[in-house]
C-alpha cells in the first residue's frame, strides 16, 4: 500500500488547505516521475497525495517586460517546444528536451525536477546558470528564493512537499549579447541520467570580443547543481580567446569535485568538465555572432 | 483504506470505477477495465510498454497514479483500430515487419501514434525521438522506422501501406505478413502476464541473500500467520528431486535451494497468497538462517587450488579442448605472430517481457501458461520436481516477449507449477524486471588469450588460444557455449593447426547461460582484431587477409569437418565489402 | 576532433546443440475442404518461427498458405521440437514440418495419381489442386482428394521427425562434426569517433547473411537487424555491474540496452547459398548478425582513432582512457 488518500485541487489555494488540514501527512506530487519511484522503493512515505496536475494556473510561460515567468507544472515537452524558451532561454529548452524520455518529458514537470533535489536535474542545472528565483507558497504566505538556494542536501530540498508548493520560476531575459548553452554527456542518448550536464549563461561586450559577465552550472558535481564560481571569475573581464578557454578549463579542473558513479568516474568527469566547458563557451559566443580568437 | 470513483474515458468509452486510491494507472486500464494490450516491462517508467496517450500526449502508466487520470481520455493499443479495420500504424507495423515478439509493439503504436497525431512529415530523427523511450530488443528499430513513415505516406495520402501482404508464385520466398501479427498490433495477444482466471493467487519467489551461505534454518511461521497468506514453501516441499539443468548430464540447479545457496539469484522460498502484494509483504517475514562461506568472484580466484568450492565436484566444469595439427610447427611457419588478451563483461538478454506464468489444474492435468523457448524442456522438469507423469503436465507456450536465449532455462515455471500443486488453486507468477534480471541466465563475460600466426603471403598458420568463461553459479548451456566457442575459434578462417583450451567455470555470481550466438560475440572481438593486426604487420588489407583465409567449399574447421555445400561466405563477404565501399 | 573509419567482421555458424543430438517433430492433418493444420512444438519467441514453419507447410503440400493453420509448443498437442535455440528452428523444425508434410503429401498422391489417373512420379501439387505437371489442366483439388480418402476410411495424418546429422566431439581433440550445416556472413561498421570525449556514433552497418534459401527475406532482415541491436549494446553500452555477486544494476536505467537513437542506419543483403540438406535449402539465421556486431565497431574505431579497446563495453569512457594511454 502506498498511501490512503489522493486529493486533486484545482487551484494553489486547495492546494494549500489539504496540506494544512493533513497536518504533514500529506505530500504534492507534480508529475511524479521521480516520486512513484521515491515511494515504490521504499525511500518517501506519504499517507496522503495532494496531485497538482490540475492546478493550470501553474502551467505557463510567459514573458512579463524583463522577466521570464515559468509556473512550476509546467511540463518538460512544454518548456522543450516554447518557441520563447527556444529563441531566449535555449539553455532551459535545451535542458528539458534532454530529460529521460518523451513519456517522461511529458508527465515531468520542472518544479517537480527542482523539489526532487538531484543534483543532475537537468532543467535545475539550466535554472541555476540562469540565476533563477522560485516563489514558493506556504500557509504562512509567499516567498522568493533563489534555486541554487533550495538544496539542504542530495535529494532533499528547501522546500518541504508536505508544507509548501513552489508556484514559478523567475529569471531575467537573456538580452542583447547575451547568450546561454546546455551540454550533456550521458552513456546513452535517451533514458540515461547524465554524466556530465553543464549550463551556461554568458554576457560579452558589444563587440563581442570580451566576456562581461558569466554563469555556469554543472551537475552531478556536488549534492546540488554546482556553480562553477572560480571559473566564472577566470572567465570574466577575459578577452574571448583560446588562451582565455584553457585557463577557465584549467580553472574549473581544480574546483569540481565528482565522484565516481555508475554513470562514470570522478576523473573522467572532470575531463569532460574541460571538454564540455569549452565546447558550450564556444557555441554561446557563435549564437551571438561572435567567435573564439585564436 | 477505502476505494474511490474514478472516472476515466478509455478509447472513447467512459467508466465509473471504483478502486483504492494507490492503484498505478498501468494496473487500473489492465484488471479494471480490462485491456491488456498495454504491458508492464520494468514498472519504473524505462521502457514505454506500458505507454498510453493522456489527453493525447504518450505517458508511462506504470509511473503513473490511476487518479492522476481522473476525468481524462485515454486511448491505448485497443483503440487504435481492430483486427477488421486496422489503423494505417497497425497495417503497417505488419507489412514492414516491425514486429517481432510483439511485447513492445503496444507501447511502440502508441508513442508513433502521438507523432503522427501532429506531424505527418516526420524526418527519421523525429521518429527515432518520438519512441527513444520504447526499447525494443528484438528488432533494431529499422523497420518501426520504415513502418512509421510508411503509415505517414498513407496518412498523407500519398500512398496506401501494401495490406494484406500475400504470398508470391512462390510461398517459401515470399515475405508474407506474420501469423500471429494480427492480434499482436491489435494489443489481443495473450502474454503470460495477461492470463486471469477465476479464484487465482498470487506466487513470490524469496531469492537469497547471500551470494554463498549454508542455509541453517528456514522460519516461515510469521509468513504463514500473514492474512491473506496460503503457503509458503521451502526445498522440503518440493516432492521430487529439485534439482533442475538444460543440460542432461549436469543438473546442478535446484528449484528451491534446501542447505546451500550458490547465488543471490537461488529461490529460497515461496509464497502463496491471494494477492501479489500479500505475497510480497510475508517474504519479509520469512526467517532465513544464513551462515555465510567465502565466495569466489572471479574466474582467476575460481581456478585457484584452494579456492572454496561452488558445488562438491570443483569449480572447473569444462575443459573443451580443440587440437588440431601442430600449433608449434604452424608458429615457426609464421612471418608474423601477433597475441593479445582480451576481456567481455556479463550481459542480460533483456527481453522486454519479464518472465511470467500461471499454473492450474483442469481434469487432472497440471497446465502451465508460461513463456518459454522450449515447452517441452519445462515440462520435464516441473514433472520430474511435483513427481507427476510427464503426460499429467501441460506447458502451454503464451505469446513470449523475446528470449535470446534467456528464457530456455527453468526461471519460474516449476515454483508456479509447484504453488498450483499445493494449494490446488490457479496460481500466477510474474517477474518484476528487478527480479528478472537477478534471478535469470546472463552472456559468460569471457577472459581470452589468442595468438595467431601467418605467411607473408597471408595465410594463417596457426591459432592458440585460452578462453575462460565464468558461468556462475550454475552450469546451465554453460558447456555447450565454451564449446561452441572452440568450435568456432577463429570464425570462418581456415588455419590447419590449431590448439584451443575452452574452460568453463563455476562462480558465486549470477549463473551464466545461453545468448544469442552462445560465446560467438565475444570469440569475435579477439580474433578479429588480430585479423587486421596480422594484415597491418603483413602489409596487406584486412580485406584481403580475410579473402585468402575465408571458408569456401572444402575448406577444414577446427572440428576436422570438411564443408562440403552451401558455403556461401565469399558471397556474403565480396557482397558486403563492395556494397560498403570497404577499402582498407 | 570527430574522426571516422570503418571495421569488417565474419562469421560462420552452426545450426543446433553442438555434437549432440537435438530432434524435432511434427504432425500434419490435411482435412476434406483442402486446408491444413500442423502441430509442431516449436516456440516462437517473437523470431517468427510458426509463420516460417506454415509457410514450409503450404508450399510442400501445394495448398495456399492461408489455409494452413500452425499450432506452437503447446505440450498437450504438439510433438516434441526441442528449444529455440542455436538457430535450429528452421532447419531442424523446418525439415521436421517439411517431411511431415511430405508424408501427408504422398498419401494425397497416391490417391490423386487413381483418380486422374497418372504416374505418380508426374504429379504435383499448387495453390490446392493436385495436378500432372505436362498437363496442369487435369487436376483434381486437394479437399476432393481428401475426401475420396475418407469415404473409403482413410484420414490423411502426416508425420516426421528429424534430426540433424552429427558427430559426437572427441574428448581429448574436440575433432568431430559438430553441427550438420551451417550459416555465414560479413558486417561493415562505419563510426564516429568524438577523439575529445570517446563517444562512438554507429553510422551505418552493411550485413550479410548466408540464408541458404530465404523462406521470408523480411523476417531474416528482421533477426539480422534485431541481432545488430544486441551487438552494439554489447559493443558500448551493456554491462552487468557485480559487487561479491550482487547486480548493482538490475534495471533498465544503468543497464542501457540501445534505444533508437542509439542504432544506426543497417543495411541486410541476403545471399542464398542453398544447403542440400536445409528445407528448400534454408539453414537457420536466427542469432549470428549478432557475432561480427562488436568486433566490427572495435575495428572501425581503431580504423578511426589509430589504438584499440581490448575490454567491453567500449564505453566513451573507456574508449577515451586508451586514447589518453595511446597519445602519452
Amino acid at each position: 500500500m502506498y498511501w490512503e488518500n489522493y486529493y486533486l485541487p484545482e487551484t494553489v489555494e486547495e492546494v494549500l488547505k489539504h496540506l494544512k488540514d493533513s497536518n504533514g501527512n500529506a505530500r504534492i506530487m507534480a508529475g511524479g516521475t521521480d516520486l512513484m519511484i521515491l515511494v515504490k522503493n521504499g525511500i518517501v512515505k506519504t499517507r496522503e497525495i495532494v496531485d497538482v496536475c490540475n492546478v493550470k494556473e501553474l502551467n505557463c510561460i510567459k514573458e512579463e517586460g524583463s522577466l521570464i515567468r515559468v509556473g512550476a507544472l509546467t511540463t518538460h515537452t512544454q518548456l522543450a517546444e516554447s518557441e520563447l524558451l527556444k529563441k531566449k532561454v535555449k539553455v532551459l529548452a535545451k535542458a528539458a528536451s534532454k530529460v529521460g524520455s518523451p513519456q517522461i518529458r511529458n508527465a515531468g514537470t520542472i518544479g517537480g525536477n527542482v523539489v526532487n533535489a538531484h543534483s543532475a536535474a537537468d532543467t535545475a542545472v539550466a535554472l541555476t546558470a540562469l540565476n533563477a528565483k522560485a516563489r514558493i507558497q506556504g500557509a504562512e504566505g509567499e516567498l522568493e528564493k533563489p534555486v541554487s538556494e533550495l538544496y539542504v542536501e542530495a535529494g532533499k530540498s528547501f522546500v518541504d512537499p508536505t508544507k509548501e508548493i513552489i508556484t514559478e520560476f523567475v529569471f531575467d531575459v537573456p538580452g542583447e549579447n547575451e547568450a546561454t548553452a546546455f551540454m550533456r554527456h550521458a552513456k546513452r542518448k535517451a533514458l540515461a541520467l547524465p554524466i556530465l550536464n553543464l549550463a551556461l549563461w554568458l554576457k560579452t561586450n558589444s563587440d563581442k570580443s570580451m566576456i562581461e559577465d558569466v554563469r555556469i552550472a554543472l551537475g552531478p558535481m556536488d549534492y546540488k547543481p554546482l556553480r562553477a564560481l572560480e571559473t566564472e571569475n577566470i572567465l570574466k573581464g577575459q578577452p574571448l580567446t583560446e588562451k582565455t578557454i584553457k585557463e577557465a578549463q584549467e580553472t574549473i579542473v581544480k574546483e569540481i569535485k565528482p565522484r565516481d558513479s555508475f554513470q562514470g568516474g570522478a576523473s573522467y568527469k572532470i575531463e569532460m568538465a574541460k571538454v564540455f566547458l569549452a565546447r558550450a563557451i564556444v557555441e554561446a559566443v557563435s549564437d551571438l555572432g561572435g567567435k573564439i580568437d585564436g | 483504506m477505502g476505494k474511490k470513483q474514478l472516472n476515466l474515458n478509455v478509447n472513447g468509452k467512459p467508466y465509473e470505477l471504483y478502486v483504492e486510491p494507490d492503484k498505478k494507472l498501468v494496473e487500473v486500464i489492465r484488471e479494471e477495465v480490462g485491456l491488456t494490450g498495454t504491458k508492464i516491462g520494468c514498472n519504473n517508467g524505462e521502457c514505454g510498454a506500458c505507454t498510453i496517450l493522456l489527453e493525447g500526449e504518450p505517458v508511462a502508466s506504470c509511473m503513473m497514479p490511476a487518479f492522476k487520470a481522473h476525468g481524462k481520455n485515454i486511448v491505448t493499443v485497443e483503440g487504435l483500430g481492430t483486427a477488421q479495420n486496422l489503423h494505417p500504424l497497425q497495417k503497417s507495423f505488419l507489412a514492414y515487419g516491425a514486429v517481432q515478439c510483439g511485447f513492445c509493439t503496444p507501447g511502440m503504436l502508441i508513442s508513433a501514434k502521438a507523432l503522427l497525431d501532429k506531424n505527418l512529415n516526420p524526418t527519421e530523427l523525429d521518429i527515432r525521438q518520438s519512441i527513444s523511450g520504447n526499447l525494443c530488443r528484438c528488432t533494431g528499430y529499422k523497420k518501426i522506422v520504415d513502418a512509421v513513415q510508411g503509415a505517414a505516406a498513407e496518412l498523407r495520402g500519398e500512398k496506401e501501406v501494401k495490406w494484406p501482404v500475400t504470398t508470391e508464385d512462390d510461398i517459401v520466398g515470399s515475405s508474407v505478413t506474420r501469423v500471429d501479427g494480427i492480434p499482436k498490433v491489435t494489443g489481443e495477444s495473450k502474454f503470460a502476464n495477461d492470463y486471469f482466471f477465476p479464484n487465482m493467487a498470487y506466487a513470490k519467489t524469496l531469492f537469497s541473500a547471500h551470494p554463498h551461505a549454508l542455509i541453517k534454518n528456514i522460519d516461515t511461521s510469521k509468513a504463514q500467520a500473514l492474512d491473506g497468506v496460503i503457503g509458503v514453501y521451502t526445498s522440503k516441499d518440493v516432492p521430487g528431486p529439485n534439482i533442475v539443468g538444460i543440460m542432461p548430464h549436469i543438473k546442478d540447479t535446484p528449484v528451491l535451494a534446501g542447505d546451500k545457496v550458490r547465488c543471490y539469484g537461488d529461490a529460497v522460498a515461496l509464497v502463496v497468497a491471494e494477492s501479489a502484494e500479500i505475497a510480497e509483504e510475508a517474504l519479509s517475514l520469512i526467517d532465513v538462517e544464513y551462515e555465510p562461506l567465502p565466495g569466489v568472484f572471479t574466474v582467476e580466484d575460481a581456478i585457484k587450488e584452494d579456492a572454496p568450492k561452488v558445488h562438491e565436484g570443483g569449480n572447473l566444469l569444462l575443459h573443451r579442448k580443440m587440437y588440431r595439427g601442430d600449433v608449434e610447427k604452424g608458429f615457426s611457419e609464421a612471418a608474423v605472430i601477433v597475441e593479445d588478451n582480451f576481456k567481455t563483461r556479463m550481459n542480460e538478454h533483456a527481453y522486454i517481457e519479464p518472465e511470467a506464468g500461471v499454473a492450474l489444474f483442469e481434469g487432472g492435468v497440471l497446465k502451465v501458461y508460461t513463456i518459454t523457448q522450449g515447452a517441452h524442456y519445462h515440462r520435464g522438469e516441473i514433472a520430474v520436481n511435483l513427481n507427476l507423469p510427464v503426460s499429467k503436465v501441460r506447458v502451454i507456450q503464451t505469446t513470449t516477449g523475446g528470449g535470446f536465449g534467456g528464457k530456455i532455462d527453468v526461471s519460474l515455471q516449476v515454483l508456479v507449477a509447484l504453488a498450483a500443486f499445493k494449494t490446488g488453486r490457479p496460481v500466477k507468477m510474474a517477474y518484476s524486471r528487478e527480479e528478472s534480471m537477478i534471478n535469470s541466465t546472463k552472456r559468460h563475460p569471457y577472459y581470452m588469450h589468442y595468438k595467431i600466426g601467418a605467411r607473408s603471403d597471408g595465410k594463417l598458420t596457426a591459432v592458440q588460444a585460452e578462453i575462460y568463461g565464468d558461468t556462475g553459479a550454475y552450469s546451465s548451456h554453460g558447456p555447450g557455449v565454451l564449446t561452441r566457442t572452440a568450435a568456432s575459434i577463429i570464425g570462418p578462417y581456415e588455419v590447419d593447426n590449431i590448439k584451443a583450451d575452452a574452460y568453463c567455470v563455476y562462480t558465486n555470481n549470477p549463473q551464466a547461460g545461453a545468448m544469442r550466438a552462445f560465446g560467438s560475440p565475444q570469440a569475435s572481438i579477439a580474433y578479429e582484431a588480430l585479423m587486421d593486426e596480422l594484415a597491418q604487420k603483413l602489409g596487406i588489407s584486412a580485406v584481403e587477409i580475410r579473402r585468402i583465409n575465408g571458408y569456401r567449399k572444402g575448406s577444414v574447421i577446427p572440428t576436422g569437418q570438411v564443408l562440403t555445400d552451401g558455403v556461401g561466405f565469399m558471397e556474403t563477404f565480396e557482397k558486403v565489402v563492395e556494397k560498403s565501399e570497404f577499402n582498407r | 576532433m570527430k574522426l571516422r573509419g570503418k571495421g569488417i567482421a565474419c562469421f560462420f555458424y552452426g545450426m543446433g546443440n553442438t555434437g549432440k543430438p537435438n530432434p524435432s517433430s511434427a504432425y500434419v492433418e490435411v482435412m476434406q475442404d483442402g486446408s491444413a493444420n500442423v502441430f509442431c512444438g516449436v516456440a516462437d519467441i517473437g523470431q517468427g518461427s510458426s509463420t516460417v514453419m506454415t509457410q514450409i507447410a503450404a508450399q510442400e503440400l501445394g495448398i495456399p498458405f492461408e489455409k494452413v493453420t500452425f499450432t506452437s509448443a503447446d505440450t498437450g498437442v504438439t510433438p516434441e521440437a526441442g528449444v529455440t535455440s542455436a538457430c535450429r528452428q528452421t532447419f531442424i523444425s523446418g525439415n521436421a514440418v517439411r517431411l511431415a508434410a511430405k508424408d501427408a503429401k504422398e498419401q494425397l498422391f497416391n490417391e490423386a495419381a487413381r483418380i486422374l489417373p497418372a504416374g505418380i512420379e508426374k504429379i504435383a501439387s499448387k495453390d490446392g489442386y493436385i495436378y500432372i505437371e505436362n498437363f496442369p489442366e487435369r487436376k483434381v483439388s486437394v479437399g476432393e482428394v481428401v475426401t475420396t480418402l475418407f469415404k473409403t476410411g482413410k484420414v490423411v495424418i502426416g508425420k516426421a521427425s528429424f534430426n540433424p546429422p552429427i558427430v559426437a566431439l572427441d574428448d581429448e581433440t574436440g575433432q568431430g562434426i559438430p553441427y550438420a550445416v551451417y550459416t555465414y556472413g560479413t558486417m561493415v561498421s562505419e563510426v564516429e569517433v568524438d577523439t575529445e570525449t570517446g563517444q562512438v556514433d554507429v553510422i551505418k552497418i552493411t550485413a550479410s547473411q548466408d540464408a541458404g534459401k530465404a523462406i521470408n527475406p523480411m523476417n531474416i532482415e528482421g533477426q539480422i537487424e534485431g541481432g545488430i541491436g544486441i551487438g552494439l549494446g554489447f559493443c558500448l553500452s551493456e554491462e552487468i555491474f557485480l559487487d561479491k555477486g550482487l547486480i548493482k544494476n538490475p534495471n533498465f536505467n544503468e543497464y542501457l540496452l540501445p534505444t533508437a537513437l542509439d542504432m544506426p542506419d543497417i543495411e541486410p543483403i541476403i545471399v542464398e547459398c542453398p544447403e542440400p540438406i536445409g528445407p528448400f535449402g534454408a539453414n537457420g539465421v536466427g542469432e549470428p548478425s549478432n557475432v561480427p556486431v562488436a568486433a566490427s565497431i572495435l575495428n572501425a574505431i581503431a580504423d578511426a582513432v589509430g589504438c584499440r579497446v581490448k575490454e567491453l563495453p567500449c564505453t566513451a569512457e573507456r574508449l577515451y582512457e586508451v586514447l589518453q594511454q595511446s597519445s602519452n
